[in-house]
This record gives structure tokens, sequence and C-alpha cells, in this order.
């Protein structure tokens, strides 16, 4: 507690204090753009935080994580154009209610309920993380090996497509070996060039595969027209709810930011499974489930708690394990692998300034978003209708420096573009962006851990099934990975007995 | 689906031709620790390889199964767009040690404005200047970043503003 109390008077330190302010902007702008989603906004500002102490830059990557996840309702809600995934649940509601003339009172509930979810989230992870943390000091390297493996697939095989996400895991592991290995010195994958020995930079990867992707991703939307209808309306105002509808409203947010929080905690799900579960689980539950889709409170109150809640659940395994769920937490990790700083137990106890201040971080941001909310409606409602024909070269000038600022060199700006052109191909194609950049963050992990557990082990693979956690991990892994593949093996098994034979 | 083809062909010739890479003898780097660095990487690549096969597999019976209902999709989407808009990114990321940070921007952001649809000359030169004169201030001058001059008259001419 007292510590949490110094971080949160750290956080009101004029600097800490703009960072925040900027932050929640930032994190609330990219989240009201529609098409460009808050994982870029953390991208994009990844690199310029190597200029900054460890504690500013944690401050801004924070605030930026915790307030994307509400601005995309602004525009949900107002245009029914999501700013981000994790919002398309609010429209369901948000939109019919702005259509009936209420949508200064969905964006009202939206942002109450958006800071409620949040705050409960980061509470959880206040009084969680610290107990979870020592378990940390079980895992081997045979142990993270199991993690990692374990992590990687329940996250290709929660895609739409689980072989395409299997291949987008491979590949990012296979972009991780490049350059100098770290437990043998060979060098891989250079072709000659002394330039790839010290392999791609994470923050060059990051930053191509979700910015710049993400552009030409949106300049093909935006040739299609599926971005249009934003300019048509123009209601740009907010009101909270009153205490009655507050009260009645209640058992809704708590009980979707249960369910985010816990949603928030596993790997792979994230803020838009969240949201729809949340959405999902209170038409199940309603007395009048007919009601839903047709512009209900309740309606918006759900998913926006149950997105925001699951926040403060992924940085759980982030900040115990050093395990991220998804493209933002592997952007946070990213952040923290900048400043030498492994997340774990260790972090705990020798950096808990520092884990304190990204907790009062979480916290003053959804206390912002709460008092800042109403009144800055207009002014993000407005900003939502900036031309992208504007956006895109901001963007991408931004993402050259930061690429060419990483170590001063033309190459990686190339490398950025390179992976945003795969980024942008994988991602139309129906791969899955972020499980490349996860597995390409955790591949050096996974590589050395397998190494150093094979040396361990005399090089006896079955080492790993003779420890309890690792064998339990690998297991759980082969399992999902049968579940995913299982089914349609089935079904084909299914259809060919039913032919008969001649 | 043909795109599908074209990934699993792509996909499983890479990963054939670095499997080959993996496995040529290593020539230095090879620390004591009794296991060879391209141990982790020739099982990726293995992964890869299978995966990709299954890929290709499976989209070239839906593919056949497509072409025997007559349901064809062949349509590239609008690409055109996002293709433009990454070799003008081309173009900017192979001017930028030429030209210099400033000429390049100008330009790149100039014509970037113009290919996704905004055309009077008055909003995209000011548009193009202001945003420019934005950076510059931010990393050049606060954070004092070094970006890349350019050579010759580009040179000269970046060197009026760091």
């Amino acid at each position: 507690m007292e510590q949490l109390l110094s971080a949160l008077l750290a956080n009101f330190q004029p600097a800490n204090l703009g960072l925040l302010l900027a932050g929640t902007v930032i994190g609330i702008l990219f989240g009201v753009v529609p098409g460009v989603q808050n994982v870029a906004a953390l991208s994009i500002l990844l690199p310029f935080t190597y200029a900054m102490a460890p504690k500013q830059a944690f401050i801004l990557m924070t605030s930026i994580y915790a307030a994307g996840v509400f601005g995309g309702s602004i525009t949900a809600i107002l245009y029914r154009i999501p700013g981000a995934p994790e919002n398309a649940a609010t429209t369901f509601d948000g939109y019919p209610l702005a259509m009936k003339g209420q949508a200064a009172e969905a964006l009202g509930i939206a942002i109450t309920s958006s800071a409620v979810g949040g705050m409960f989230g980061t509470f959880v992870l206040i009084l969680a993380a610290p107990q979870i943390a020592p378990i940390a000091l079980m895992f081997g390297p045979a142990e993270y090996f199991g993690l990692v493996v374990f992590a990687l697939c329940l996250v290709a095989m929660m895609g739409a497509d689980p072989l395409k996400s299997l291949i987008s895991a491979l590949l990012g592991l296979l972009a991780a070996t490049v350059g100098l290995s770290q437990v043998t010195g060979v060098a891989r994958f250079t072709f000659g060039s002394d330039v790839l020995l010290g392999g791609f930079d994470f923050v060059v990867l990051i930053v191509g595969v979700f910015a710049v992707a993400e552009v030409l991703s949106r300049a093909e939307r935006e040739a299609k027209g599926s971005m249009a209808g934003l300019q048509e309306q123009g209601r740009f105002r907010a009101r909270l709810p009153s205490v009655k509808d507050l009260v009645s409203l209640t058992g809704t947010i708590l009980r979707s930011s249960v369910l985010g929080t816990f949603i928030g905690i596993l790997p792979a799900l994230g803020a838009t499974v969240a949201a729809f579960f949340g959405y999902e689980m209170e038409r199940r539950f309603s007395k009048h489930p007919e009601q839903f889709g047709t512009g209900i409170y309740r309606g918006v109150a759900a998913p926006e708690s149950a997105n925001n809640a699951s926040v403060g659940g992924s940085m759980i395994p982030l900040l115990t394990l050093g395990v991220p769920g998804s493209g933002s937490t592997a952007v946070m990790l990213g952040a923290f692998l900048i400043y030498g700083l492994q997340p774990g137990e260790a972090l705990f106890r020798e950096q808990s300034p520092l884990v304190y201040l990204i907790f009062s971080t979480m916290i003053l941001t959804n206390l912002l978003i709460l008092v800042g909310g109403v009144v800055s409606v207009p002014f993000f409602a407005r900003l939502a209708k900036t031309p992208f024909a504007l956006m895109a070269p901001v963007i991408i000038v931004l993402c050259a420096i930061g690429a060419y600022t990483v170590r001063y060199n033309i190459v990686d700006v190339w490398s950025m573009f390179g992976f945003g052109v795969l980024g942008y191909l994988l991602d139309r194609y129906g791969f899955s962006t972020p499980v490349f950049v996860l597995a390409f963050i955790l591949g050096q992990i996974a590589e050395s851990a397998y190494l150093r557990s094979m040396i361990l082990f005399d090089h006896d693979f079955y080492g790993f099934f003779t420890r309890p956690i690792s064998g339990t991990l690998l297991g759980l892994a082969f399992l999902v990975v049968l579940l995913a593949f299982g089914r349609p093996i089935v079904r084909l098994l299914r259809r060919s007995s039913r032919i008969p034979s001649t | 689906m043909r795109a599908n083809i074209v990934w699993g062909t792509i996909l499983a010739c890479g990963s054939g031709f670095l499997l080959w890479v993996a496995y040529r003898p290593v020539k230095h780097g090879l620390l004591d620790t009794g296991v060879s660095g391209m141990v982790w990487p020739q099982m990726i690549l293995w992964g890869l390889l299978f995966l990709s096969l299954l890929l290709l597999a499976q989209d070239c019976v839906s593919e056949l199964r497509a072409r025997r209902n007559r349901h064809q999709d062949v349509s590239l989407g609008h690409f055109q767009r996002p293709i433009l808009l990454a070799l003008v990114g081309a173009v900017y990321f192979a001017a930028f040690d030429e030209l210099g940070f400033i000429a390049s921007t100008l330009l790149f952001t100039a014509s970037t404005v113009v290919l996704l649809g905004r055309r009077r000359p008055i909003e995209v030169s000011l548009f193009s200047v202001i945003f420019t004169a934005i950076l510059l201030i931010v990393f050049v001058k606060v954070l004092i970043v070094p970006l890349p001059r350019g050579v010759g008259v580009f040179r000269e001419f970046s060197l009026l503003f760091h």
C-alpha cells in the first residue's frame, strides 16, 4: 500500500503527469481512429522511449495501453464503426442508442463502464501479481521452454485458422533465429551480411508489422470504401449516467469486469473476446434477451467494462512470468527488454517502485478516462474524422524515424518496411500478425531455454517430461494442438466412413 | 484460394532452401556446448515445411472442389492502392540517405497525400511543409536526433536547418 501511494505521488511530478496525460490522449486517439489500432501507437512510440528514463517510458506506454481500449467506443457508438476490434460489440447497442437520440447517454455509460472495468482489472492485478510472481522462481530453462511452447500453441490455436496461425508462429520463431546464436555463437541466415549478424531488432519488426502494415491495410479498406459513413453524422456529446441508471447497471458492470479480467489473464483471448463474452453473458442471463441489439444501456456497459478489465488481467502473466498474451503486451515486453528488465519475481523484488508505478499509472489513466472522458469526447469524435490521406504519411514518417533511431542505420528502415509489407500480406491472407510478433519476441527465450535444457538433460528430449511443470505444459500444448486439428480430422474421417464402399 | 496456394508454394520452397542452408557445414562460431547452433532453426524449418505442404495440399483440394462447383474467387480486391503506397514508401526510404530527411519527407508527404486522394495544391503543400517543420523542430532541435542529411546539394540544404 505504501509503495502504491508513493508511486501515485511520483505520477504527480510535472514531467510524469505530462506523460500520463499525453499517453492517455494518444491511447484514446489511436483507439478512436478506425483501422489504426492501439498496438500501432505503442509500436510507433516504442523506439522513442529509448531516450526516456525507464519510469517515464512505462508511464507513457502503460497509459497508452490502458486508455486505448476505451477510445474505440466513441466511434462505435456515434458512427457504428468500432475504432478497434475490441469495441465491435459496443456497436450492437451503442449505435441503436445513438439512433434513438441517446448518444450522449451511451457515451456516458461507455466512459463509466470503461473506467470501472479498467479499475477493477487493475486492482486484481495489484492484488494477484505479487502473489503469483514467486511462482516464477520454480521455473528453470525447461519450464520456460514448456511455457513458451504452451503459450504459443494456445495463442496460435485460438486464431480463426489454426494452421495459418501455427505457420505465423513458426515464421516468427524463424525470424528470431537470424544472426548470431546466443548460446553457441553460430551465425545463422546472415548470407555474409555483417548487419544481419545482430539479427532483426524487435523494435524494427514491431513497428513494421503493426504500424506500417496497418497503414497499408487501411489504404486497401479505404479504397474499398469500407470506412465510408464516418463523415455523415456529427453528435458530439457525452453525459454520465444518473445514480439510478448507475445502480441498475452495477451488476452488469461487475459481472463483466470479473469475466473480462479472467479472460485477460488467459493468453490469446484478450479484449475483443472479453467484450463479446461480456455482451453475450449479459444477453444470456437477461430476463429480456430480446431487448439486446435494440439499444439498451446494459448492451453498452457489458462489453465496455469487460474489454477494459481485460487490460489489467493481461498484465498479470506479462509482469509475473514474462509471457505476453497479445500484440500490445508483446510490445510492452519489448519495452522491458529495451531497459534490460526481465519480468518475473526479480522484477517485483528489485524494481518494485517501477512495478507499482505501472499499477498507479493504470489507476490514474482510468480515472482520467472517467473525469476527462465527458469533456474530451467532442474533441476525439472530431479527430476521428481526420482524413486518412493526412494520417498515412504521418504514421509512415514516424515509423521511419523510429526505425532509423534504433541504430542510426538505413538498413533498419528497410527491414521495418520489409516487415511492414510482410505483415500486411500475412494479415491480408488470414495469417496472424500478433502470433508472428509474439513468436519473434519469445523466440530467443525459447531457443536459449531449449538449448540450455538439452545440455542439462544430456541431449535427451525426454528430460522435459521428467519435470512436472515442463512436462505438464508441453502435454497441454500437445492437447491444444490436437483439439484444434483433431476436430477437422475426425469430421473428415466420419465423412469418408459414410461413403459406401464399392 | 489461389493466393493460399501461392503462399503454400513460397513457404515450402523458402523453408526447403533455408533447410539446405541450415544443413551446410558451419565453418566457425561453434562453442563447446555440445549442441549445434543450427538445431533450433532446423527444427523450426522442418515444422514450417511440413505445415506449408499441409496448407498447399489443403488448398489444392479446395481449389479443385471450387472449380468443380464453379465457385472461383479470382478477385484481388482493392490491391492497387496499398501497392502504390508501398512503392512510394520504398522510393522514400531509398531517398532517405541520398536526399536527406527534409527533402525526402517533403516529397513523400506530398506524394502520399495526393495518392490517397487529396488534390488541392495549397492543402498538399501546406500540410507537407508544416508537418516536416514540426518533425524538424521536435527531432532535430529538441531531441537532437541526427537524421540523414543527404549528399551534395541536399546536404547543403539540410545544413541550413540542422
